[in-house]
């Protein structure tokens, strides 16, 4: 029995469906057929494209795309259009490590190559799909079209995969009944698991060498197109209403320093969306999200109206280094939580925000009142509008706007101008400070001073911070604390900085005294060179510090108008159904851009923990968080009760945006973006599971044999034996590996009726140890607490044994095999003697696991809604992998 | 154009088990409805490219007023409607000439085999004649900057932009392909109306060519 597949998918009259009058197994059975037909149609997941790259004798170019697959296809079909003489061309997809299939062509003639590639597992695959074609000798062509479709299933397994519909079930006279892959219990299955898409609506790749190099190149800031005309775009209507489609896109590209671009517009849509492009080795962006015209279905040709919605793409350097880009795909299917809307969000108090950036505009400030999104928009290349989450702090600056209304007071001849000019905050006037020539020390220069009436946090540096401009041209100001001891002022050189007829906003931070050191001044001062000069100040803030580092971000500003004020801490969070469930399996891509760098991150917490929530999952204590272990800092997806997988080290400025994909199914965590540490985590084998593999007698003399069956069928398992009445083991060893992170472990036992010992396992270095019945395959930890979710499963008379080894574990890790750990089991005795026969053994880096669902997904905080969040900025969406 | 009564998707809370009743208005309001939708809209994007450079016919400078082939999609498998009419193609071609003059273009869907026929019909005789198929577009494209062109197909319809098929066309394009039942390997045929999207173009001055800049085509439900 199966389910068939019928080239030609139903169409039916549904008005015959009528209330009151039974449905006829014809519906029921074109019900089948079309969910078989959605469940079997190959997907197309690249259109076809214009590479157009000509390639020379010797020369192997991979040429990538980035998609998200159907989980019922298992063979893709590869065109490869090429235009060349009489030659040999060889392709094999995947790049690298595909199949080879070598093509001899002949005549000076376009060929289309059809390279099929057949798949090994079934699943939806967000990830990069490749080719890679070869001139292996003689000769050049151009390789100018290339396309890939899934190939269709004309018949589908009865299993929860496939989600074929028997058609048998279907038949007339047959009972309407629920079950799976069966009448209706199958065609509702198979519609909830429907995934018609139209997966790629774009690709684009250039074709490079697999070891970088190639692809397309500008140095300029202005853009280069890639298309000489905007491509047409239409994505699926969903519901009636639709009139724009959502899909995805990344950019696989590099910048060879500074910041590139690539940005993505569309004619009718009115996508404007700018990726910038800080990392200088070959790479996939994150994912970003951009809504077209989608279909519409009373068209005659579907389109929305006269025009077109068409796609463009561009690229740009950075006026002096250049940006080189090789691939950008459009696809559909990523599940998005929109961070503009929804969810709960909290500030107990208005918090401020740009709206513009100061370069475009006088005023680029305003204030969003408690309860109420910050929604950043600095234009500062960091793509479209993004949201701003912090900590809560105090300007401790009592009046930080109007500097005449007393609370300031100008020392040195100083004094202040009201209503000069225009603020950040389009609402407010600013004033002046006019610095008259003279002064020679930082005691004798004009400045204006404040006292401060509360008292930033003893021990640690504040953070003094204000927008100044000059009236016309260029100057220069000093900024300082003074702290009173005993009836005078005493500080730390001023700092100085640069000012020019834009605002800017300048911060240093200077250590506010030991606990008791009070009052506190406030100074601004003239400049050093002590030249008459007037500086327009506004948005005055001295905020406890974090750390001892000479210069850091201050947070957002606090306005203060005659008392210190605070801004509270934000949260923002999503109960369970507002955010993916696949966020907890799949998991998810999110950009965020840290207030500080990862030095003031590490200094924050002086010692081992952690530094911050990126994004709480689930209930509390599970985290994607900063972590600072051993003073280098980290990405790690925790889990309770382990650390699944870290990323780093890492280092990073202030306002970096760091792009983090973390993959629970696959136990991985990539970054991208940071200034060292990018890459990807986890999912690492460092002690392949090969099949041939070497044991080592260690200790008192154990004993390894090889040559002896192996699960397989071949004689690559070993025999290991304790033939002594000592703690005798055996040794499987890397060399000059330090894991780094938490590791899981498997290796295949011998079932062994007749064994009257078990067998001990565990790393050489670590006490950790988990005994394994070889006759029922029972097996628990015997010692230590570092290992976890031990499981056995029986395969065709062996027991593979698995289990999570949480913590670092030091380098040259092994595993240790005690081959009679004991004769009572579970009860560890070295008197015991006996052997176990042992198939391969692998190490790998990264923990697969899920978060825990029917909890909060929260941005910047805990789950819980509690703080000790991640200061900074975060991209618009959080897109599902 | 649409197959389902509503356009588009229906939600539901609907929670299925062996004790639940399906109404009439449960089976085609969200069943079928769905189904139907969702089977209208799997049209595929076939091809959507574009690039700095430009494709060229190799043997334009042959023969004049022949067809020679810029590009192909390659092969793919047409989507088939319940009557056996294939899904439509909605296509726009960006082309331009090398020199100020004219050149002409046409767009074929068919098998690769068959699409050079499609592309330089001939009469009995053996002469060239003009094409009057709804698979079959064409336009010309004047001057050497690179623009989206107008044309029509050459069949009845003269649809600007939507090739089409009808059924006993497609019938006899239909092929099996051997592929496998599952990832065991075992094999079987798919039945399938295997297609591609060609771009040939013609010049009657054998000084100049024509170029493909960009080409688009995508499946579309059309209205069989």
């Amino acid at each position: 029995m199966s389910a068939i597949w019928d080239p030609n998918r139903p169409e039916l009259d549904t008005g015959l469906v009528l209330v009151a009058t039974p449905i006829t197994s014809r519906h029921w059975q074109a019900a089948a057929h079309l969910a078989n037909f959605l469940r079997g149609k190959g997907a197309s997941l690249v259109p076809a494209c214009m590479p157009n790259l000509y390639m020379e004798d010797g020369e192997t170019k991979a040429f990538r795309f980035w998609t998200r697959t159907r989980s019922s296809a298992i063979q893709r079909v590869w065109l490869v259009g090429i235009r060349a003489g009489s030659r040999d061309v060889q392709v094999r997809a995947p790049h690298t490590t595909g199949a080879l299939a070598e093509y001899t062509l002949t005549g000076d003639r376009r060929t289309m190559l059809v390279y099929v590639e057949d798949l090994s597992t079934k699943a939806i695959v967000d990830g990069e799909i490749s080719l890679e074609v070869t001139v292996p000798e003689g000769g050049s062509f151009y390789v100018e079209t290339i396309s890939c479709y899934e190939q269709d299933r004309p018949i589908l397994n009865l299993d929860a995969t496939d989600l074929g519909v028997e058609s048998a079930s279907v038949a007339a006279r047959q009972p309407i009944y629920d079950a799976a892959n069966r009448s209706l219990g199958g065609i509702i299955d198979a519609l909830e698991g429907a995934d018609a898409r139209r997966c790629s609506l774009f690709q684009y790749a250039s074709g490079g060498t697999i070891d970088g190099f190639g692809g397309l190149t500008n140095s300029s800031l202005v853009y280069a197109d890639l298309l000489p005309l905007a491509v047409p775009i239409l994505g699926v209507k969903q519901y009636r209403s639709d009139t724009t489609a959502r899909a995805v896109w990344r950019a696989y590209c590099k910048q060879a320093a500074g910041t590139g671009y690539v940005r993505l517009t569309t004619t009718n849509s009115g996508v404007d969306d700018t990726l910038p492009v800080n990392w200088s080795t070959d790479a996939w962006s994150l994912p970003r999200v951009l809504y077209v015209d989608c279909d519409d279905m009373a068209a005659t040709d579907g389109r929305q109206g006269a025009d077109w919605d068409s796609l463009q793409v561009e690229y740009a350097g950075d006026g002096t280094n250049a940006i080189t880009f090789k691939s950008v795909s459009v696809y559909t299917g990523a599940d998005v939580l929109d961070l503009f809307s929804g969810g709960t969000f909290d500030r107990e108090s208005e918090g401020t925000y740009y709206y513009s950036s100061a370069e475009v505009s006088s005023s680029f400030v305003d204030f969003a009142a408690a309860d109420t999104r910050r929604l950043d928009s600095r234009e500062d290349g960091l793509g479209t509008t993004i949201i701003l989450e912090a900590e809560g702090n105090t300007n401790h600056v009592v009046q930080s706007e109007d500097l005449t209304t007393g609370d300031w007071v100008g020392i040195n001849s100083a004094k202040f101008n009201p209503a000069i000019g225009v603020s950040p905050y389009a609402s407010a006037d600013t004033c002046d400070i006019e610095f008259p020539a003279g002064g020679s020390t930082p005691a004798t220069a004009p400045q204006a001073q404040i006292e401060l009436t509360t008292i930033p946090n003893a021990s640690v540096d504040c953070t003094i911070s204000f927008w100044a401009r000059m009236d016309s041209g260029t100057g220069k100001i000093q900024a300082r604390l003074l702290r009173r001891d005993g009836t005078t002022y005493s500080g730390a050189l001023p700092y100085e900085f640069d000012v020019t007829d834009t605002w800017q906003r300048f911060s240093t931070s200077q250590w506010a005294g030991n606990a008791g050191a009070s009052p506190l001044k406030l100074c601004l001062l003239n400049g050093s060179d002590y030249a008459a000069r007037n500086v327009q100040v506004w948005g005055v803030q001295v905020e406890d510090g974090i750390s001892s580092t000479p210069i850091q971000n201050p947070s957002s500003y606090i306005r203060t108008d005659g008392g210190t004020a605070a801004r509270a801490s934000e949260t923002l969070r999503y109960a369970p159904g507002e955010y993916p469930e696949s966020f907890l399996t799949r998991g998810f891509a999110i950009t965020h851009i840290p207030n500080e760098s990862s030095a003031d991150m590490l200094e924050r917490l002086n010692g081992t923990g952690w530094t911050g929530v990126i994004a709480g999952i689930g209930s509390s204590n599970h985290y994607l968080r900063f972590y600072n272990n051993a003073g280098s800092l980290y990405v790690q997806a925790y889990s309770t009760p382990l650390v699944r997988v870290q990323a780093g080290p890492l280092t990073f400025s202030a306002n970096q945006p760091l792009g983090i994909e973390v993959r629970p199914n696959e136990g991985t965590l990539r970054i991208l973006g940071a200034t060292t540490g990018d890459g990807t985590y986890g999912d690492t084998s460092i002690l392949p599971a090969a099949d041939v593999v070497t044991w080592v007698g260690t200790g008192t003399a154990g004993i390894a044999t090889s040559g002896q069956a192996d699960p397989y069928g071949g004689t690559d398992a070993w025999l290991l034996t304790d033939d002594n009445n000592a703690a005798t083991e055996a040794l499987r060893t890397t060399t000059g590996v330090t894991p780094g992170g938490p590791l899981n472990v498997s290796l295949r036992f011998k079932k062994d009726l007749a064994a009257t010992t078990f067998v001990g396992v565990r790393f050489a270095v670590e006490a950790s140890e988990v005994a394994l019945n070889l006759v029922t395959g029972d097996a628990q930890v015997i010692a230590g607490t570092a290992i976890s979710n031990v499981q056995v499963t029986e395969e065709d008379g062996w027991w593979l044994l698995t289990y999570d080894h949480s913590g670092e574990a030091a380098g040259n890790v092994a595993i240790r095999v005690h081959p009679a750990r004991g004769t009572t089991y579970p009860t560890a005795s070295n008197a015991a003697m006996g052997s176990c026969t042992v198939y391969g053994g692998s190490i790998r880096l990264g923990l697969p696991w899920s978060w825990p669902s029917g909890g909060n997904f929260a941005i910047g905080c805990r789950a819980s809604g509690t703080t000790l969040g991640s200061n900074g900025r975060f991209g618009r969406y959080v897109i599902s992998l | 154009m649409s197959t389902s009564p509503h356009e588009g998707l229906i939600r539901t809370g609907l929670t299925v088990d062996s004790g639940s009743a399906i109404g009439a208005s449960i089976a085609r309001d969200y069943l079928l409805n769905n189904l139907l939708h969702l089977a209208d809209e799997y049209a595929q994007v076939r091809m959507a490219m574009g690039n700095t450079t430009y494709l060229e016919a190799l043997e334009t400078n042959v023969f004049p007023d022949r067809y020679y082939l810029m590009a192909s999609s390659g092969a793919f498998p047409l989507p088939m409607r319940a009557n056996r009419v294939p899904y439509a193609l909605r296509i726009r071609i960006g082309g331009a000439c090398s020199d100020a003059g004219t050149v002409s273009f046409r767009v074929v869907l068919a098998p690769p085999g068959l699409a050079a026929g499609y592309a330089n019909p001939e009469d009995a005789a053996g002469d060239p004649i003009a094409p009057s198929w709804d698979f079959v577009w064409e336009a010309t494209a004047t001057g050497s900057t690179a623009s989206w062109l107008t044309g029509a197909t050459t069949g009845p319809n003269a649809s600007a932009n939507l090739l089409t098929v009808d059924a006993e066309t497609a019938a006899g394009w239909m092929v099996n392909t051997a592929t496998l039942t599952d990832l065991a390997g075992d094999t079987t045929t798919a039945q399938q109306c295997l297609v591609a999207v060609h771009v040939f173009a013609s010049t009657a001055d054998l000084a100049r060519s024509a170029r493909l800049h960009a080409a688009y085509a995508a499946e579309w439900i059309g209205d069989a």
